[in-house]
């Protein structure tokens, strides 16, 4: 059975394991934010700004003198929910799309091509401003504005691991066995072409934080004052030299959940995969 | 093969038709348009009228995009609405730095990458693999502009090996390269890594493996083969995107390529820019995309269109 | 892991190399004059046109004054100098100037500066048909005549307190009449002045090269050569000031302004602005119509927190529309920080738990724009008004402002307002008279008292200097009871030049002239 997860496996493999911890610590912390950070992230001190580490503030304070600490907390609520959800909206249309595409070939996979084409040519600026100005400035339009510019890279992908894997003999056997086209399409094709997206995922959640945090002069995203990761680090490039923690800190978390997921992710495929299996 | 090349470059034009239209439309139905950026704060509304007029700005849409279709088949651009600056030459004098940028970018991040890739996979759970995944990981979560300016404060200002900022020299190119490389590579060397460990787990690599082939030749040849199509898929996609012009390296380096003339044209609703932008985009992903699909037919001959 | 314990050691060393220590490779030594050399000049925006009567930022303007000049010039503290006018009268009623020409001044390209010259640069501005909008300034102007050759004669239909302040303004430039009837429109890119340095060449939204004219009326100007480099990134200009790839680098951020005062190789350059950033209230819109909870909201923000930590003490707080370095500017010292009587006022308001409301602004437009609305946000929120704060992209903005009060969507917004002219009439005529509420003008709280105009126009009016200042002083302290604003604070504009630059001057509306910048020997 292709779909069987194997949790023996998956537990045993250290690497998928320690991504688990990472992503449920995220998790938990984004969770329970309201009662373990020390201070409210967006109150105010002017008086102590960019202040370093301390006793009263453990990572120090950003330019508005609000606590780091909590401001890193209550931001893995906004920056994991951001990447998963533009990660999200990537990967199904990316996949759905990139699986016709290749399964499909002539008519259907020059129109759905050239439609990446086009997608791909149009700026990811004009496409955010297109979104908050229709939709108005929310960090769901965000979401979805950054998922659709990222979903030509899913498409072609996809598609191309799809070209891979359609003349592979299995795809054959399966035809000449008589499975219909959906079957050979969810079953036989899907999983073997799935690797290279998964991968691409979650090297991609950091990139929809990053862009989310790039657009947020655009007004779109995440709006001030809502602690999120990539915001606080491009809201902090201005101190990199007179405060670093202030820029460091929330790219130090950025990268803890990308290699979290990253990890969870390859234990995850490696579970999933039977043909890595003696 | 020969049809399927010919179609794939007829295809350009539906293209280009089809992003220039719905830029130019997105572009009419955003707030903001030239007008009210060129005159600026002060300027009365009498006056943001007259240059709305002299831009052609109070003509209806479709008749806009005609125009602009029109002039354009002629081999007229058009001038920037806020400049004054013709088009094609405000393009031509950029596209030069950003092919070159966006080449040497893609090489280094090729270079390192993919044996990084190949090394980590190879070395699979061994320290050589974590080493390279953690350079991935910085390289992947550190925004450009951070990876630019702490280049910047290390090279420039600090050591003082390579100008700050601009482009003319080689000097000038070596520290845009790398930080537009630093994303690609850590994608680059991620996706070899599992690409390969795919294809290793494959029957016939193992196959391969028990007749006796020699272990360097069967990843060097057989496993890296297959596992290419993932990688040149990806090769293509960073090479589109770099094409498409790199904002933030452009800003932090200064360096004169398209993707800030795109960014401010936007800003500026400055549309004959950002129609002639666009469409030198295009072509650049429409063609680079052709050349990606060939490749997959390239090395794996199983591949086929038509 | 490994990874991620690996990855931040590599972090921390590329911190420990970068961040230790200046890198201050003092030099000392007696200063002296030395002809020649190339200045770099990095400011943060593109030049998008060199030609006088195009909007711009004081950066642009600053490269049009090297190229351009006006008959008076306005000095660093805000006084009338002789420009291309060696001297002028004003008539007894106060209605027309008359100005008489410096003798052999010659444009770039060799014609000779006359009287109708000015009136061909004056006319064509005021032409609305060209749609100049820095005409804005100068329509106060009913005719130009060239009476002889050195002789110009400029007339209004009633007099106007700050006429020479308008003609000092790098907008009433004049231009080579022979380049005006070349080149028409197109004088942007092909300009030709009397100025000290003429255009040379220019690389699109990159850098700008004038190079030394040998003709210039004032003498061989000092350097051979001014690149202006666009370099956009903060971090990036002080960068090329370190390393003296740049010898001028216009906005440093006021958070590096303690670093690099401690760096030999580099001087800092602080100079008063007339830029006063605000939030300006809609005072037709409900809560705001009520004049106790503007003033509430006045109460509520705490200036001098906010200079401190937002601003890092590089800006002064002000209460009142005008900063300290705009003429006409009274310190009324209204509106102390009490959020007691804030909460005190609103309450008598009906709006005893506040209310909540949204706070528009830029970002990236004026200094620490953004992080000052969300500073504002964090002290609103202490009296009980929640606002949220919406970031609105520029050319969004510039066209959501200005829609007519039907359409308007505009409750509480931040902007920075300067004055060109460093007077106050600049700002009153566009923002706070009753006939220019948007779309026609800029008054985008859509403020009305009658009073307030009577006193406008009485300003603009009057000539003697003492009276005049009265009249603004009775002015803003109505205005500021009205509150249809909330002043923060006026910017401090701070350059960063190399220790070897000299002479250059900075002007109340951030520009600054090259003229007489050299290079000091060291």
């Amino acid at each position: 059975m292709q779909y069987r997860l194997g949790l023996r496996r998956f537990l045993s493999m250290r690497s998928g394991v320690l991504g688990l911890v990472v992503v449920g610590t995220f998790t938990l912390l984004a969770v329970i934010a309201p009662w373990i950070s020390p201070w409210p992230p967006n109150t105010q001190d002017l008086m102590n700004t960019l202040a370093p580490p301390s006793g009263e503030h453990l990572l120090g304070t950003d330019q508005l003198g609000r606590d780091l600490l909590s401001r890193i907390i209550f931001g893995a609520r906004t920056s994991m929910g951001l990447g998963v959800v533009v990660v999200g909206i990537g990967l199904l249309a990316g996949t759905a799309l990139g699986l016709t595409a290749g399964l499909a070939g002539r008519a259907v996979d020059a129109v759905v091509m050239r439609s990446v084409d086009m997608l791909m040519a149009f700026p990811s600026i004009l496409l955010a401003l297109a979104i908050v100005s229709a939709l108005g400035p929310g960090l769901l339009n965000a979401m979805i504005a950054i998922g659709i510019a990222a979903t030509p890279r899913f498409v072609r992908i996809m598609r191309a691991s799809v070209l891979g894997v359609k003349p592979r003999e299995f795809v054959e056997a399966a035809r000449a066995v008589g499975a219909s086209e959906l079957r050979v399409a969810l079953v036989h094709v899907l999983p073997n072409a799935l690797a290279p997206v998964t991968v691409f995922a979650t090297l991609l959640m950091a990139e929809a934080v990053l862009t989310a945090a790039g657009l947020g002069f655009l007004g779109i995203g995440v709006q001030p004052p809502t602690a999120e990761w990539g915001a606080m680090l491009s809201e902090g490039r201005t101190y990199l030299r007179t405060a670093p923690h202030v820029v460091t800190l929330p790219g130090v978390a950025i990268m803890l959940m990308v290699l979290g997921f990253n990890l969870l992710g390859d234990g995850l495929r490696d579970a999933l995969d039977v043909r890595l299996s003696d | 093969m020969a049809r399927y090349l010919v179609g794939r470059l007829v295809a350009v034009f539906p293209v280009l038709v089809g992003v220039s239209f719905i830029v130019l439309l997105v572009m009419h139905l955003i707030p903001g348009d030239p007008a009210v950026v060129i005159a600026g704060v002060g300027a009365s509304g009498e006056d943001i009228e007259t240059i709305r007029r002299q831009l052609g700005l109070d003509r209806p849409f479709l008749l806009q995009y005609i125009t602009w279709v029109n002039n354009m088949l002629r081999g007229d651009w058009g001038r920037s609405a806020v400049t004054r600056e013709a088009v094609l030459p405000l393009l031509a004098s950029r596209v030069q730095y950003t092919a070159l940028l966006a080449a040497v970018g893609v090489v280094l991040a090729v270079g390192a990458g993919v044996p990084l890739g190949v090394l980590a996979a190879v070395r699979r759970n061994q320290p050589l693999d974590y080493g390279a995944t953690m350079v991935a990981l910085v390289g992947i979560s550190a925004p450009i502009f951070w990876i630019g300016l702490v280049l910047q404060l290390l090279f420039a200002v600090r050591l003082g090996w390579l100008p700050t900022s601009g482009a003319g020299t080689w000097r000038h190119l070596v520290l845009p390269a790398i930080a537009i490389a630093a994303n690609s590579t850590a994608i680059l060397t991620r996706m070899t890594r599992s690409s390969l460990l795919e294809v290793l787990g494959q029957d016939y690599v193992r196959t391969a493996h028990s007749k006796g082939c020699a272990r360097r030749r069967v990843i060097g040849h057989h496993a890296l083969r297959n596992a290419l199509i993932p990688i040149v898929t990806v090769i293509g996609l960073q090479f589109g995107y770099l094409l498409g012009g790199a904002v933030l390296t452009e800003t932090v380096f200064v360096w004169p390529g398209v993707g800030r003339l795109l960014a401010d044209a936007i800003f500026r609703r400055d549309f004959p820019v950002v129609q002639g932008a666009v469409m030198l985009i295009a072509v650049a992903f429409v063609f680079v995309n052709l050349l990606t699909d060939l490749a997959y037919a390239y090395l794996d001959p199983r591949v086929r269109y038509a | 892991m490994k990874g991620a314990g690996g990855a931040l050691a590599v972090v921390g060393v590329i911190a420990a190399l970068v961040f230790l220590g200046p890198g201050s490779q003092s030099v000392a030594g007696p200063a002296s004059a030395q002809q020649g050399g190339t200045l770099v000049f990095a400011i943060g925006i593109p030049v998008t046109s060199l030609d006088p009567g195009m909007s711009a930022g004081a950066p642009e303007i600053s490269v049009r004054r090297a190229i351009y000049e006006q008959l008076v010039q306005l000095g660093e503290g805000g006084e009338i100098r002789p420009g291309l006018a060696t001297s002028w009268q004003v008539s007894d009623d106060g209605r027309v100037l008359t100005f008489s020409l410096r003798r052999n001044v010659r444009f770039h390209d060799g014609t000779l500066l006359t009287a109708s010259a000015v009136k061909a640069s004056l006319d064509r501005l005021l032409d609305p048909a060209q749609g100049l909008p820095l005409r804005f300034g100068l329509t106060w102007i009913k005719a130009v005549e060239a009476v002889g050759d050195l002789t110009v004669r400029i007339s209004s239909d009633t007099p106007f307190g700050p006429a020479l302040r308008h003609l000092a303004n790098a907008s009433a430039s004049i231009i080579s009449p022979a380049a005006l009837r070349q080149y028409g429109k197109d004088v942007a890119w092909r300009p030709v002045g009397t100025g000290p340095y003429r255009f040379e060449t220019h690389v699109p939204g990159e850098s700008v090269t004038l190079v030394r004219f040998d003709g210039y009326w004032g003498g061989r100007p000092p350097l051979d050569r001014i690149v202006v480099r666009t370099v956009r990134e903060d971090a990036t200009r002080v960068a090329l000031l370190e390393t003296g790839e740049a010898q001028i680098v216009d906005n440093v951020p006021g958070t590096e302004v303690p670093r690099l005062q401690k760096d030999g190789r580099v001087k800092i350059k602080l100079d008063a602005s007339t830029r006063v950033a605000h939030i300006g209230i809609n005072v037709q819109r409900p809560p705001f119509n009520n004049v106790k909870v503007r003033q509430a909201l006045n109460y509520a923000v705490y200036r001098r927190a906010i200079v401190r930590g937002v601003l890092h003490d590089v800006g002064v707080p002000v209460s009142t529309i005008f900063s300290p370095a705009t003429w006409g500017y009274a310190d009324l010292g209204m509106y102390p920080y009490d959020s007691n009587r804030a909460k005190q006022l609103l309450a008598e308001a009906g709006y005893p738990n506040g209310f909540q409301t949204v706070l528009w602004t830029p970002d990236g437009r004026y200094y620490m724009d953004r992080q000052t609305a969300v500073a504002v946000q964090g002290q609103l929120a202490l009296v009980g008004v929640q606002a949220e704060v919406r970031v609105i992209d520029w050319a969004t903005y510039l066209q959501v402002l200005r829609r007519p009060f039907e359409t308007s969507e505009t409750q509480l917004y931040l902007l920075g307002w300067e004055s060109g002219t460093g007077d106050a009439a600049y700002v009153l005529d566009l923002v706070f008279a009753s006939s220019a509420w948007p779309p026609r003008s800029w008054n985008t709280m859509f403020y009305r008292n009658p009073e307030v105009d009577r006193l406008i126009a009485a300003g603009a009016r009057e000539t003697d200097l003492r009276k005049r200042m009265k009249i603004y002083e009775d002015l803003q302290r109505i205005v500021m009871t009205d509150a249809p604003w909330i002043p923060l604070f006026a910017y401090q504009h701070i350059a960063g030049l190399a220790r070897n630059v000299e002479g250059v001057q900075v002007l109340p509306g951030e520009e600054y002239v090259l003229r007489d910048v050299y290079f000091s020997r060291q």
